[in-house]
Order: C-alpha cells, then sequence, then structure tokens
C-alpha cells in the first residue's frame, strides 16, 4: 500500500538535509518494523518519495512524505509503530492511504506559503512594511542560484504581506510558487528585502495544489 | 548555567551559517539525555576531529553506552568544530559545548579524548581552548575537568604529556568504570585536583605523566625513566579484557551523511598475523574472538534498534575469524531477508577462498580491496607479510572471474631495506593485474592503487627504523607515478611533509609538547586534513622550540637506545620485537602466532593462554 504522511519537521531536525530525509524516513520504518517497499533490480531501493524539499533551516509545519509499504497495517497502527521510532523534532499530523496510481507529490504542488519571523532586534513595523512595498514595486528582482545562473525571483512571488500571529508576535507572510524550475525561496525574497542570513527564520505552513 | 540559554540561542540564529549545521544540534536517534543534576558525574566524551569523521567510532559508542547505563553519572558527546563553526565560536567568545544539552565543556568533571592517530594533537589542544579550559596540565584549577585521553595514539603518550592528565592504556570498557568511581568518590569528599590525580594513577593501565620523570643523555636520546612517587612502579601495563562484552547495539543513529554511516560490529579484537609495520597488530593482543551467536545477535537487535540497513563486521583481519565461513554464510542470509547490505574490511589475501569470494559476491559488486603492501616476495617477507606472488594473482583471477571489475591495492612505501627493485615490484605487479582485469572482463575493469610512506610506529618491530628522508621518498613517488599513471592506473599518495609529520609525533618524547603548542599557536589544526595541513607552521614552531625534527624521523636508533614510550608496557617484550626487527633484516619470516606461540610476552606478562582467550574460554 502507498501511504502520504503529513509530518512537522522542527527543532534541531531542521538542520538535516532533505537529501537526508530519505535514509531518515527508511531508518524510522526500519525500526517500527514496518516492511518498506524496494525496487527491483540490482541497487533495490527503498520506495520513498519526498514532497517539495525543505530548505536547510527551514522549519516544515505541514510536510509530506509517500511511503509504499509492504505490510498492509491500519493506518493507526503505523501512526503508533511510527511515532515512537522517529527521531526528535519529526512529529507525525496525520497518515492516509493513497492510490498506488497518483502522480508524485513534487508534481502536483502549485505553490507553498511561508511565515518569515525576524529576530528580535530586527522588528520594526515601520521597516518591514516599507520594505515589502519597496520589494512589491520592483518590475523584477534579478537573484543567482548556486550554480551562477540568474533568474527573476519577481514573478515567483505571489503574496507578501506583514502580518501578525495569534501570539502577537509580527511576521511576513509569503506565498512563492513551487513547481519545477519555477520555486521561490523564501530565503531568497528576505535578502532581496536586504535582511541576512541571521536575521530570520523561516517556517512554511504548507504546500498546496 | 546561564550560558546554556545563551548558547542555544546564538545557534538558532547562527548556525545556518556553517556548512553541514547538523554536525552541532545532536538529537540523534537513542542519543541519551540525562537530568544534569541527578548525577553525581558528568563526562564528556571527546573526539578531535569532525562529527562526520568521529561519529562512529568504536571507542565513543561503547563508553557512551558504559558510562550513561550507570545511575551515578552521564555522558555527552563533543567533536572538533569545523574551521567555520571555531571561528563562529571564537569570534563571539561561545564556549565550545556538548551536543546533548549544549553544556559548554568546562562544567564536566571529566573530559575523555579518544585519539586514535597523532595528527590529531593540536586539534585537543583547540578544543580545550574554545572549551575554555587551560590547555597546560600545570595551569589547571580545582574547578576545571580533569582531562584524560585513550586510544591508539596514546600508546606513546609523550608528546602530549603537558596536556593530559592521565592517559588511559588499553581496553576502555573496564578502566573507565574504575575512573568513575575514584571520581565521584573525590567528588563526595571535595578532593583537590592533586589528589584526584594520584587517586586515578594507582589504577592499572593509568598513566599520569607528572608522576614520571626522564633524564636525558647529551645527544637528548633518554638516559632514565622513572616514577618519582613510585619507584617500584617502573612500567604501566596496558589493560585488556580477557573476554569481550556484548557489543553495543542501540547506537546513535546520524540525521545527517556521515563518513562510516553503517551499524559497526566488532567481531574481534586483536590480531596474531604479526605484521612487523602495524602497531595495532602488536598493541591489540591478545586476540579475542566473539562468539558467532553473540555476533548474530548483536546484527538483529542493532538493525531493530537502529534501523540501519548497512552493517560492517571491524576487526583487524576478518578473514582470521574462526568460523568465517559461517559467520559470511549466515550474514548473507540476513542481508536477503531484510535488504541489508553488509561490508567486510581488512580481508586478507591468503585467508580467503573461493568458498568466500562467492558469499561475498552479493548483489552490490563495489570496490574489491587488496592490499599486499609491498611489490616483490621478498619485501613482502622482510615486513612479515608473506603473501606469494601467485597467490595475489590467483585472487586477482578468481575475483574478476565472479564479477568485480574495480579493484583497489594499498602499498607502502619506505620500509626498511627496500630497494628500487621494490618499487619496480609494485608497478610489476599493478601492470599484470591490470592486465588481468582488462582481459577477464573483456575489457571493463577499474584499477585504483593507493600508496602511503611507512611511519614506523612506536611497540613494532620497526620503531627502530629511519622513516625515509625526503629525496628517497620523492624518488620513489615519481618512479611509480611514471610507471602507473601512464597505464591509465588511478594512484593517490600521500604528501611527503603530511607523513612526516606522523612520523615525527609517532616516536616524539616530551619535548614534542611544546612544539605542539608552538604549532597550534601558529594555527595549525586539523593537520590530518590536506586543506588545512600547512607544514610552514609546524616549521616554525620547530625554530620557536630549536628542535631539530629530523631527530624523530630519520635518525638511526640504536638496539640499546631507551625510547621515549618504553615505560608503557603492552605486554609485548621489547626482546621480541628487536628480534622480530633482526629477522626482518634477514627476510626471515615470522608465522601467525596460534600455530605455535612465539613467547612475545603476552602469555607471560598476563598469565593467560592466548588460545583460550581467542575462542572465549578464560
Amino acid at each position: 500500500m502507498r501511504i502520504r504522511i503529513s509530518y512537522i519537521k522542527d527543532s534541531l531536525i531542521r538542520f538535516t538535509s532533505a537529501l537526508d530525509m530519505q535514509r531518515i524516513w527508511e531508518r524510522s520504518f526500519r525500526r517500527a518494523s514496518i516492511k518498506v517497499t524496494y525496487s527491483k533490480g540490482f541497487h533495490p531501493q527503498p520506495r520513498i518519495q519526498l514532497g517539495i524539499p525543505l530548505p536547510l533551516g527551514f522549519i516544515g509545519l505541514d510536510e509530506k512524505v509517500d511511503i509504499w509499504i509492504e505490510d498492509s497495517l491500519s493506518l493507526k497502527e503505523i501512526s503508533n509503530r511510527l511515532e515512537r521510532n522517529l527521531p526528535v523534532g519529526l512529529e507525525i499530523s496525520s497518515i492516509q492511504e493513497i492510490d498506488i496510481s497518483e502522480k508524485a507529490l513534487s508534481s502536483q504542488i502549485q505553490f507553498s506559503d511561508y511565515r518569515v519571523y525576524l529576530q528580535k532586534y530586527n522588528i520594526s513595523q515601520r521597516v518591514m512594511k516599507n520594505r515589502i512595498i519597496n520589494l512589491l514595486n520592483k518590475i523584477e528582482i534579478i537573484r543567482e542560484k548556486r550554480n551562477g545562473k540568474k533568474y527573476d525571483l519577481r514573478p515567483l512571488i505571489l503574496t507578501i504581506e506583514y502580518n501578525i500571529d495569534n501570539q502577537d508576535k509580527p511576521f511576513i507572510f509569503l506565498r512563492l510558487l513551487s513547481q519545477p524550475n519555477k520555486t521561490g525561496r523564501a530565503d531568497e525574497v528576505m535578502f532581496s528585502m536586504g535582511y541576512s542570513i541571521t536575521d530570520f527564520m523561516v517556517e512554511r505552513i504548507g504546500s498546496y495544489t | 548555567m546561564r550560558e546554556i540559554q545563551s548558547i542555544k540561542e546564538f545557534l538558532d540564529r547562527n548556525l545556518i551559517t556553517v556548512q553541514k549545521p547538523g554536525r552541532y544540534v545532536g538529537g540523534e536517534f537513542n542519543q541519551i539525555i540525562k537530568n544534569w543534576d541527578s548525577v553525581d558525574l558528568h563526562t564528556a566524551l571527546a573526539f578531535p576531529d569532525i562529527y562526520d569523521i568521529g561519529f562512529s567510532n568504536l571507542g565513543i559508542s561503547i563508553l557512551y553506552d558504559i558510562i550513561n547505563k550507570r545511575k551515578d553519572s552521564l555522558a555527552e558527546r563533543v567533536y572538533a568544530p569545523w574551521l567555520d563553526m571555531d571561528k563562529l565560536l571564537n569570534d563571539n567568545n561561545i564556549p565550545l559545548f556538548s551536543l546533548e544539552r549544549k553544556i559548554p565543556l568546562k562544567y564536566f568533571d571529566l573530559i575523555g579524548f579518544s585519539i586514535p592517530y597523532e595528527t590529531l594533537y593540536t586539534n585537543v589542544l583547540n578544543m580545550l581552548y574554545l572549551g575554555h579550559i587551560p590547555i597546560w596540565t600545570r595551569e589547571r584549577k580545582n574547578s576545571d575537568p580533569i582531562i584524560i585521553a585513550g586510544g591508539h595514539a596514546t600508546f606513546n603518550p609523550e608528546p602530549m604529556y603537558a596536556f593530559i592528565d592521565a592517559f588511559v592504556i588499553g581496553d576502555g570498557e573496564e578502566v573507565i568504570e574504575e575512573i568513575l568511581d575514584v571520581i565521584k568518590n573525590c567528588k563526595l569528599k571535595s578532593f583537590k585536583r592533586k589528589e584526584v590525580i594520584n587517586l586515578i594513577s594507582t589504577i592499572e593501565g593509568v598513566y599520569v605523566p607528572s608522576h614520571f620523570i626522564i633524564e636525558y643523555n647529551q645527544n637528548k636520546t633518554i638516559n632514565k625513566i622513572f616514577n618519582q612517587f613510585s619507584p617500584e612502579k617502573k612500567t604501566i601495563t596496558k589493560r585488556i579484557l580477557k573476554k569481550l562484552p556484548s557489543p553495543v547495539v542501540n547506537l546513535l543513529v546520524p540525521n545527517i551523511q556521515v563518513v562510516h554511516d553503517r551499524i559497526s560490529v566488532e567481531i574481534m579484537r586483536g590480531c596474531s598475523r604479526g605484521c612487523r609495520f602495524c602497531q595495532a597488530g602488536m598493541i591489540m593482543r591478545p586476540v579475542r574472538e566473539r562468539y558467532l551467536d553473540d555476533i548474530l545477535t548483536t546484527m538483529r537487535n542493532a538493525i531493530n534498534l537502529t534501523g540501519i540497513g548497512e552493517i560492517s563486521l571491524l576487526s583487524l583481519s576478518t578473514t582470521d575469524y574462526t568460523e568465517i565461513k559461517v559467520l559470511i554464510n549466515k550474514v548473507m542470509l540476513l542481508g536477503k531477508e531484510s535488504n541489508i547490505n553488509f561490508s567486510l574490511p581488512s580481508l586478507r589475501i591468503e585467508s580467503f577462498n573461493n568458498e568466500v569470494i562467492n558469499e561475498i559476491k552479493g548483489k552490490r559488486k563495489g570496490n574489491f580491496t587488496i592490499a599486499p603492501e609491498a611489490g616483490t616476495n621478498k619485501l613482502r617477507s622482510i615486513i612479515n607479510k608473506p603473501i606469494p606472488e601467485q597467490a595475489i594473482f590467483d585472487t586477482v583471477q578468481e575475483i574478476c572471474n565472479k564479477g568485480w571489475n574495480n579493484i583497489k591495492l594499498y602499498f607502502m612505501i619506505g620500509f626498511p631495506q627496500e630497494t628500487i627493485r621494490d618499487i619496480e615490484g609494485i608497478v610489476d605487479l599493478c601492470k599484470e593485474i591490470y592486465y588481468l582485469g582488462k582481459k577477464t572482463n573483456k575489457g571493463r575493469f577499474k584499477l585504483h592503487v593507493s600508496i602511503n610512506t611507512l611511519i614506523p610506529k612506536a611497540h613494532t618491530p620497526f620503531q627502530w627504523a629511519n622513516f625515509g628522508n625526503h629525496d628517497q621518498i620523492k624518488k620513489k613517488y615519481d618512479f611509480l607515478i611514471l610507471g602507473l599513471k601512464k597505464m591509465g592506473i588511478k594512484t593517490d599518495f600521500p604528501d611527503y611533509q603530511a607523513s612526516f609529520l606522523e612520523s615525527l609525533l609517532s616516536r616524539g618524547d616530551r619535548q614534542l609538547s611544546q612544539v605542539i603548542y608552538n604549532a597550534w599557536k601558529n594555527g595549525a589544526k586539523f593537520d590530518a586534513w590536506h586543506e588545512s595541513f600547512n607544514y610552514t607552521l609546524w616549521e616554525n614552531a620547530f625554530q620557536m622550540s630549536s628542535i631539530d625534527p629530523h631527530f624523530y624521523t630519520s635518525r638511526s636508533r640504536d638496539k640499546n637506545e631507551i625510547f621515549p614510550w618504553d615505560h608503557i608496557n603492552t605486554g609485548i617484550n621489547k626482546e621480541f620485537l628487536l628480534m622480530e626487527y633482526n629477522l626482518s633484516k634477514n627476510s626471515e619470516i615470522t608465522r601467525d602466532c596460534r600455530e605455535r606461540c612465539l613467547d612475545c610476552g603476552i602469555q607471560s606478562n598476563y598469565h593467560i593462554n592466548c588460545n583460550k582467550i581467542r575462542s572465549g574460554l578464560i
């Protein structure tokens, strides 16, 4: 059966890269004694399909992973067994069974929402709002990818606004495209507003089709 | 400890700026976090290289398990921060902290360094410095942690004598408990640092350098080593476990990629082959094998408790395990059942045969590694690794027939009595193997040749031998490069200066403490990493102390010379090592001592029977 796990990636494990998450899931399932399906061939690989990769250091509040398993267990049982076997910082919110033939998560997602919190010393409502307006007024925002290629970040930003959470903490809300070759990075948006990497913390609220 | 909160806040904001921040956060599955105030003793287990390397260190895993099982103790881990993190901590005056709870090192009662190789020495100093602990033993106050060190490099503790309060020589499983008992007792009675260290020194296998006085000759060799407090205690005898306990099964599971990301199961400790260059083979005696059932149960439990799907069988010479065939069979079966991959390092050519090759031929055909070490039958006799050339070809033929097309060969150069013929021998041997592989696999064959320089080590028959001088070694490298590279054989060589440094530290004496300190002050750290190793820093360090490094490397040593490590007793008599050295000069081989006891000293010094110990019957 194929299951889709929605989970929170928080605290220390936010420093585990998307690539390493594959192994984290494989090992968590083995500890939980739930048999994962392996691909056929010379180098059998566990069938684990991560959703849109979460950049290193981001907190994920509603991340998703698809896993094919051999056993047909109740979702409740899977959840119970897994819970005890996850590393600190991973927490399952829900598990659902999905159709074997459904398309990969990463090809269905259209956009993701983010909350960006600024470090205490940097919170000035006025400055934040000004910077947002300045950014929105730009026709193009040329940024550079790691491989040196230049791209325009502006069309990848669907929404950017100043907001306050239910604990009265101000944050910047971002809705960015999350499509193959058209993915906006929240940290890049912040950089283009003049903030530096140590100024803020990003939470991805979720990714949507 | 208000600092903990500020460390956490600092990390929250700044970790994202360093590469692989996951190295500094802990939180791995099976991590043990205990309440600080509910235990009497706090130990930090320190590894002086980065997390990625130190994570799978067997010694640290064992001690972590033992200490945390005690009700009165906790153990947390700390690794050397990489250069970027080192700078970040330094620039912001953040003390080096433990991974588990982010506790600054200076708050621990005990810090135990595991030092497997000599090029980590400057990192030990750097970690003390980053931990805000005085680097010199003599400068530590009562409130500072006790600094102990163990591991292979500490079998010659002298170069680090000024920085380590007490060295632990040999197997650590039992002695750590005794040390903790003493420290706990002292803590309850509020003993002073000096009293604590004095009491620790009474434990078998513990070496407190400040208790020993070294007198030198005019020519800077040693005249006399004596114990100033207990003259009758002339040597420190290595600790051995007569029987190995069951291996740790609830191993930590890394959240990031580390270098040896697998379950390591130690199937035996020690080796009876007696290769004359091999320090581990000498200092780890006697051989102790684990029971087959114990190994298999350990593997199953470790897989269940860690979820790790890669297992490596650990020993100095895997194929010498008495029941190796049955073991490999069972291991392969387990692998098929549960999608587990196995690796078997340290296979020896002469001890494996077709049957074993058939078994290890799994679904994954990676590298097949063979270590002939030397290029001719004669030199292989000199170093006492007497593998006939034909046996190497037969093995290569066999593994090629079985479908491997990647072979890696290990050689060393710089052996005593090595001639240009032996170097040509390496090229010839590689060529033949290359042709053989190409022919058998119809062109699809890759050969990788890895060359190392012999570092004569303390407590081995080659401890009297010279380290090759620059021009000799370079000439040999050049010859090999010319011969191998034009064939299209991939080769790698060590940096001469890096080998030179390792060589001088390996057989160093107390004079080197100041040099190590100078080098670290000059900026030396991560000397084992070519991207940060800088010999100029060391050169200056030697000049600052007016010491000639060649005294430790290319100098010929007299058979009667007292070595700086002579008071460290590995159980093997110096006369035996000298006899082995003399045999090597006549290219005479010495058989594996399983067949006939060679009276190396282990049996008589420990009053044991090696054969019984080997099979687990005390």
